[in-house]
């Protein structure tokens, strides 16, 4: 990710910036079933460190450091991603970090069913940007 | 920068924003509502009439959103399908300065740049 950072910083003219957002390093992902304005909480999904997101997190801070950009802005934001069943399996699948408590499954299905067949299973997941000025 | 407010986007107090204005509907692949990581981009950027390089652009979702603004765009992903995706979708919209290229930021295609965009590029 340094490697990255440097061989852009190269093609950036004079003062030109790189607008960097990256999954926040430690959150815990929490999930609700929606319907209409009503949301029930189901849980938290344990989210154990991902190697690369520590990476990239490191080499925004390396190159800080190395005083190859200069911080210009930097902050957190949070949203959340609304799935349907299927979108929502395609998400743990793709998160191989991500481990449901116990009793996670019968709680989603019992909100689901309670909520209705329109309901939406929400997601609230959290992001870092950093916004580095070419030096 | 914690503790501004930008575009859509309102703050916590923790010192994190929050998009103020969540909308509707469904989003497989877990990435932020259309419009709302363009609107705390472009209070971060200007992009409108820069040459912009974005990394990670996956199948175009968000590069979609600001080109008809910029001055150019070269996108970049190591996904070939998805690449090829967001070429054909460019060329139906007659977007002529947007190139998508498979590739990684640590070799960019040659051109300078007035910002470059990481956005979920691990």
């Amino acid at each position: 990710m340094v490697d990255a950072l440097e061989a852009v910083r190269k093609r950036l003219r004079r003062r030109g910036i790189v607008v960097d957002i990256q999954p926040d390093l430690t959150y815990q992902p929490a999930v609700s079933v929606r319907a209409g304005s009503r949301r029930v909480f189901v849980g938290a999904v344990t989210r154990a460190v991902d190697e690369d997101i520590l990476a990239a997190h490191l080499a925004r801070d390396r190159v800080l450091a190395d005083g190859r950009f200069r911080l210009v802005a930097r902050g957190g934001a949070i949203f959340r991603a609304r799935h349907n069943v299927a979108s929502f399996e395609r998400e743990l699948a793709d998160n191989t970090n991500w481990s449901l408590p116990r009793g996670f499954r019968a709680r989603l299905t019992a909100a689901r069913r309670s909520a209705g067949a329109s309901s939406t299973i929400e997601v609230e997941k959290r992001f870092d940007y950093a916004v580095l000025r070419r030096t | 920068m914690s503790g501004r407010c930008c575009g859509g986007w309102r703050e916590t107090d923790a010192g994190r924003v929050r998009p103020a204005g969540e909308r509707e509907g469904e989003d497989p692949g877990g990435y932020p509502s259309p419009g709302l990581e363009l609107r705390l981009i472009r209070s971060l950027a200007r992009l409108d009439k820069r040459d912009v390089l974005e990394v990670g652009c996956g199948d175009g979702r968000l590069t979609f959103q600001y080109a008809s603004r910029a001055r150019s765009v070269v996108a970049l992903d190591p996904n070939e399908e998805q690449i090829q995706r967001a070429t054909m979708r460019a060329r139906a919209l007659q977007l002529e300065h947007v190139r998508f290229v498979v590739g990684t930021a640590q070799r960019p295609p040659n051109g300078r740049f007035d910002v470059a965009l990481f956005t979920w590029s691990l």
